[in-house]
Protein backbone atom coordinates (compact mmCIF):
# COMPACT_ATOMS: atom_id res chain seq x y z
CA UNK A 1 0.00 0.00 0.00
CA UNK A 2 1.52 3.72 -1.17
CA UNK A 3 1.43 6.65 1.15
CA UNK A 4 -0.67 8.42 -0.93
CA UNK A 5 -3.21 5.16 -0.67
CA UNK A 6 -2.76 4.98 3.47
CA UNK A 7 -3.62 8.19 3.76
CA UNK A 8 -6.82 8.57 1.89
CA UNK A 9 -7.52 4.72 3.07
CA UNK A 10 -7.38 5.82 7.12
CA UNK A 11 -9.59 8.94 6.28
CA UNK A 12 -12.48 7.51 4.12
CA UNK A 13 -12.47 3.92 5.82
CA UNK A 14 -14.60 1.37 3.94
CA UNK A 15 -16.05 3.71 1.85
CA UNK A 16 -12.33 4.05 -0.07
CA UNK A 17 -12.82 1.66 -3.44
CA UNK A 18 -9.74 3.16 -5.34
CA UNK A 19 -7.65 6.06 -6.60
CA UNK A 20 -5.72 7.84 -9.66
CA UNK A 21 -3.17 10.26 -9.94
CA UNK A 22 -1.48 12.20 -12.51
CA UNK A 23 1.37 14.92 -12.17
CA UNK A 24 0.65 17.99 -13.79
CA UNK A 25 3.09 20.87 -13.99
CA UNK A 26 1.41 24.70 -14.34
CA UNK A 27 2.10 27.66 -16.63
CA UNK A 28 4.17 29.00 -13.76
CA UNK A 29 6.43 25.74 -13.17
CA UNK A 30 4.24 24.63 -10.03
CA UNK A 31 3.37 21.09 -9.46
CA UNK A 32 0.44 19.46 -9.12
CA UNK A 33 -0.59 16.00 -8.12
CA UNK A 34 -4.30 15.68 -9.12
CA UNK A 35 -6.06 12.44 -6.98
CA UNK A 36 -9.17 11.17 -8.14
CA UNK A 37 -10.60 9.45 -5.17
CA UNK A 38 -13.49 6.62 -5.98
CA UNK A 39 -15.72 6.16 -2.68
CA UNK A 40 -18.79 4.02 -2.12
CA UNK A 41 -21.56 6.21 -1.51
CA UNK A 42 -23.68 3.06 -0.21
CA UNK A 43 -21.17 3.11 2.76
CA UNK A 44 -22.53 6.09 3.95
CA UNK A 45 -21.73 10.20 3.31
CA UNK A 46 -18.67 11.44 3.17
CA UNK A 47 -17.48 13.82 6.48
CA UNK A 48 -16.44 16.91 4.78
CA UNK A 49 -13.71 17.11 7.72
CA UNK A 50 -12.26 13.49 6.12
CA UNK A 51 -12.63 15.23 2.70
CA UNK A 52 -10.69 18.43 4.18
CA UNK A 53 -8.14 16.12 6.00
CA UNK A 54 -7.15 14.26 3.02
CA UNK A 55 -5.74 17.21 1.23
CA UNK A 56 -4.22 18.47 4.70
CA UNK A 57 -2.23 15.62 5.45
CA UNK A 58 -0.86 14.82 1.85
CA UNK A 59 0.18 19.09 2.06
CA UNK A 60 2.13 17.88 5.07
CA UNK A 61 3.77 14.69 4.77
CA UNK A 62 6.19 15.28 2.54
CA UNK A 63 4.67 11.94 0.06
CA UNK A 64 4.47 14.26 -2.70
CA UNK A 65 7.62 16.50 -2.00
CA UNK A 66 6.98 19.78 -3.10
CA UNK A 67 4.05 18.89 -5.60
CA UNK A 68 0.28 19.84 -4.24
CA UNK A 69 -2.03 17.65 -3.78
CA UNK A 70 -5.27 18.01 -5.86
CA UNK A 71 -8.47 15.98 -4.67
CA UNK A 72 -11.35 15.13 -6.17
CA UNK A 73 -13.79 12.35 -4.03
CA UNK A 74 -16.07 10.60 -7.01
CA UNK A 75 -18.87 7.82 -6.51
CA UNK A 76 -18.41 4.63 -7.62
CA UNK A 77 -21.56 4.82 -9.25
CA UNK A 78 -20.10 8.28 -11.36
CA UNK A 79 -16.75 6.61 -12.21
CA UNK A 80 -16.16 4.66 -15.27
CA UNK A 81 -12.95 3.51 -13.49
CA UNK A 82 -10.83 3.56 -16.33
CA UNK A 83 -7.44 4.24 -15.26
CA UNK A 84 -8.10 3.56 -11.73
CA UNK A 85 -5.67 1.92 -9.32
CA UNK A 86 -7.31 -0.71 -7.81
CA UNK A 87 -7.49 -0.49 -3.67
CA UNK A 88 -4.76 -3.19 -2.25
CA UNK B 1 -19.87 51.08 1.63
CA UNK B 2 -19.70 49.36 -0.91
CA UNK B 3 -21.47 46.95 -0.53
CA UNK B 4 -23.23 45.91 -2.88
CA UNK B 5 -20.76 43.34 -3.51
CA UNK B 6 -19.69 42.77 -0.08
CA UNK B 7 -21.00 39.12 0.02
CA UNK B 8 -20.01 38.04 -3.89
CA UNK B 9 -18.26 34.75 -2.38
CA UNK B 10 -20.94 33.91 -0.75
CA UNK B 11 -23.47 34.51 -3.47
CA UNK B 12 -21.63 32.47 -6.06
CA UNK B 13 -21.64 29.27 -3.53
CA UNK B 14 -25.21 29.52 -3.69
CA UNK B 15 -25.27 30.10 -7.77
CA UNK B 16 -23.12 27.15 -7.49
CA UNK B 17 -25.17 24.65 -5.99
CA UNK B 18 -28.59 25.85 -8.15
CA UNK B 19 -26.30 25.34 -10.94
CA UNK B 20 -26.32 21.35 -10.06
CA UNK B 21 -30.18 21.29 -8.78
CA UNK B 22 -31.66 18.01 -9.30
CA UNK B 23 -33.54 18.64 -12.37
CA UNK B 24 -33.94 17.01 -16.28
CA UNK B 25 -31.49 18.66 -18.48
CA UNK B 26 -28.33 18.78 -16.14
CA UNK B 27 -25.32 19.07 -17.82
CA UNK B 28 -21.79 18.68 -17.80
CA UNK B 29 -21.19 22.21 -18.84
CA UNK B 30 -23.69 22.84 -15.43
CA UNK B 31 -20.52 21.39 -13.59
CA UNK B 32 -17.66 23.00 -15.04
CA UNK B 33 -19.60 26.34 -14.07
CA UNK B 34 -20.29 24.96 -10.79
CA UNK B 35 -16.43 24.28 -10.45
CA UNK B 36 -15.37 27.73 -11.44
CA UNK B 37 -18.33 29.19 -9.28
CA UNK B 38 -16.36 27.31 -6.46
CA UNK B 39 -12.99 28.68 -7.27
CA UNK B 40 -13.97 32.70 -7.85
CA UNK B 41 -16.24 32.36 -4.24
CA UNK B 42 -12.55 31.61 -2.71
CA UNK B 43 -10.87 34.46 -4.18
CA UNK B 44 -13.36 36.84 -3.61
CA UNK B 45 -14.00 36.22 0.10
CA UNK B 46 -10.07 37.37 0.12
CA UNK B 47 -10.68 40.34 -2.25
CA UNK B 48 -13.28 41.19 0.60
CA UNK B 49 -11.08 40.62 3.33
CA UNK B 50 -8.47 42.58 1.82
CA UNK B 51 -10.69 45.43 1.14
CA UNK B 52 -12.75 45.61 4.89
CA UNK B 53 -10.41 47.74 6.09
CA UNK B 54 -11.76 50.74 3.63
CA UNK B 55 -15.70 49.43 4.68
CA UNK B 56 -16.71 52.74 5.84
CA UNK B 57 -20.36 54.70 5.74
CA UNK B 58 -18.76 57.87 4.14
CA UNK B 59 -20.48 58.29 0.82
CA UNK B 60 -17.45 59.73 -0.79
CA UNK B 61 -16.74 58.75 -3.92
CA UNK B 62 -13.02 58.80 -3.67
CA UNK B 63 -13.65 56.07 -0.76
CA UNK B 64 -15.29 54.11 -3.53
CA UNK B 65 -12.55 54.47 -6.06
CA UNK B 66 -10.10 53.41 -3.18
CA UNK B 67 -12.52 49.94 -2.14
CA UNK B 68 -12.17 49.37 -5.67
CA UNK B 69 -8.50 49.68 -6.35
CA UNK B 70 -7.61 47.49 -3.18
CA UNK B 71 -10.64 44.95 -4.29
CA UNK B 72 -9.03 44.39 -7.39
CA UNK B 73 -5.13 44.13 -6.17
CA UNK B 74 -5.13 40.72 -5.97
CA UNK B 75 -3.66 38.38 -8.64
CA UNK B 76 -4.82 34.78 -8.74
CA UNK B 77 -1.26 33.66 -9.78
CA UNK B 78 0.76 35.25 -6.62
CA UNK B 79 -1.86 34.48 -4.69
CA UNK B 80 -1.61 30.43 -5.12
CA UNK B 81 2.52 31.12 -4.93
CA UNK B 82 2.18 32.47 -1.95
CA UNK B 83 -0.66 29.91 -0.27
CA UNK B 84 2.27 27.34 -1.33
CA UNK B 85 4.69 29.47 0.96
CA UNK B 86 6.00 27.53 4.00
CA UNK B 87 5.11 30.27 6.58
CA UNK B 88 1.64 29.37 5.96
CA UNK B 89 1.99 27.24 8.64
CA UNK B 90 2.13 30.43 11.04
CA UNK B 91 -1.57 31.24 10.16
CA UNK B 92 -4.23 29.36 12.31
CA UNK B 93 -6.00 26.08 10.88
CA UNK B 94 -8.85 27.16 9.03
CA UNK B 95 -6.12 29.65 6.63
CA UNK B 96 -4.14 26.29 6.37
CA UNK B 97 -6.77 24.78 4.75
CA UNK B 98 -7.97 27.76 3.00
CA UNK B 99 -4.36 27.90 1.18
CA UNK B 100 -4.58 24.25 0.66
CA UNK B 101 -7.68 24.53 -1.17
CA UNK B 102 -7.26 27.67 -3.09
CA UNK B 103 -4.33 26.05 -5.04
CA UNK B 104 -6.82 23.00 -5.45
CA UNK B 105 -9.75 24.88 -6.88
CA UNK B 106 -7.32 27.03 -8.89
CA UNK B 107 -6.47 23.74 -10.68
CA UNK B 108 -9.73 22.45 -10.80
CA UNK B 109 -11.50 25.78 -11.98
CA UNK B 110 -8.70 25.47 -14.56
CA UNK B 111 -9.30 22.30 -15.81
CA UNK B 112 -12.99 23.03 -15.13
CA UNK B 113 -12.92 26.04 -17.88
CA UNK B 114 -9.98 25.16 -20.43
CA UNK B 115 -9.87 21.11 -20.52
CA UNK B 116 -12.23 20.00 -23.03
CA UNK B 117 -11.39 16.66 -22.26
CA UNK B 118 -11.44 16.63 -18.85
CA UNK B 119 -14.96 14.95 -17.09
CA UNK B 120 -16.54 16.08 -14.38
CA UNK B 121 -19.02 14.11 -12.38
CA UNK B 122 -22.03 15.30 -10.26
CA UNK B 123 -20.69 13.33 -7.00
CA UNK B 124 -17.37 15.53 -7.18
CA UNK B 125 -19.12 18.86 -7.60
CA UNK B 126 -20.65 18.36 -4.75
CA UNK B 127 -18.36 17.43 -2.30
CA UNK B 128 -15.93 20.62 -3.82
CA UNK B 129 -19.46 22.64 -3.06
CA UNK B 130 -19.37 21.16 0.95
CA UNK B 131 -15.68 21.60 1.07
CA UNK B 132 -15.38 25.10 0.30
CA UNK B 133 -18.42 26.11 1.91
CA UNK B 134 -16.93 24.47 5.14
CA UNK B 135 -13.49 26.49 4.14
CA UNK B 136 -15.17 29.75 4.02
CA UNK B 137 -16.97 28.58 7.34
CA UNK B 138 -14.22 28.37 9.20
CA UNK B 139 -12.24 31.12 7.53
CA UNK B 140 -15.02 33.73 8.72
CA UNK B 141 -14.57 32.09 12.31
CA UNK B 142 -11.06 33.77 12.73
CA UNK B 143 -10.93 36.92 13.85
CA UNK B 144 -11.24 39.77 11.93
CA UNK B 145 -7.60 40.78 12.12
CA UNK B 146 -5.67 37.53 11.74
CA UNK B 147 -8.35 37.31 7.82
CA UNK B 148 -6.71 41.12 6.91
CA UNK B 149 -3.35 39.80 8.24
CA UNK B 150 -3.39 36.38 6.17
CA UNK B 151 -5.27 38.88 3.12
CA UNK B 152 -2.52 41.06 3.48
CA UNK B 153 0.42 37.85 2.95
CA UNK B 154 -1.06 36.43 -0.03
CA UNK B 155 -1.94 39.13 -1.57
CA UNK B 156 0.70 41.67 -1.41
CA UNK B 157 3.86 41.14 -3.41
CA UNK B 158 6.52 42.57 -0.85
CA UNK B 159 8.83 45.16 -2.12
CA UNK B 160 11.83 44.35 -0.56
CA UNK B 161 12.89 41.40 1.42
CA UNK B 162 12.48 42.08 5.20
CA UNK B 163 15.34 39.47 7.13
Amino acid sequence: MTGIESIIRSALGASFRSFSTEQVEKEDAEQVCRIRVVYDASAGKLDVQKLLEVTDILSRSGELKNTAPVVSFVSLEDSDNGGMIAAE
Amino acid sequence: MPPSNAAISSSLIEIAKQRIEVKAGITESHLRRATSDLYYAMFHKLCETLASALQTAEPIDIFREAYQTLYRYPKHGYIAKRCRDKKIERFEQPMQLFSQQFVSFKDKRERADYDPVSRMVMSEVRNDIEIVETVLARFDSCPEAHRFCFAVFVACEPTRVIV
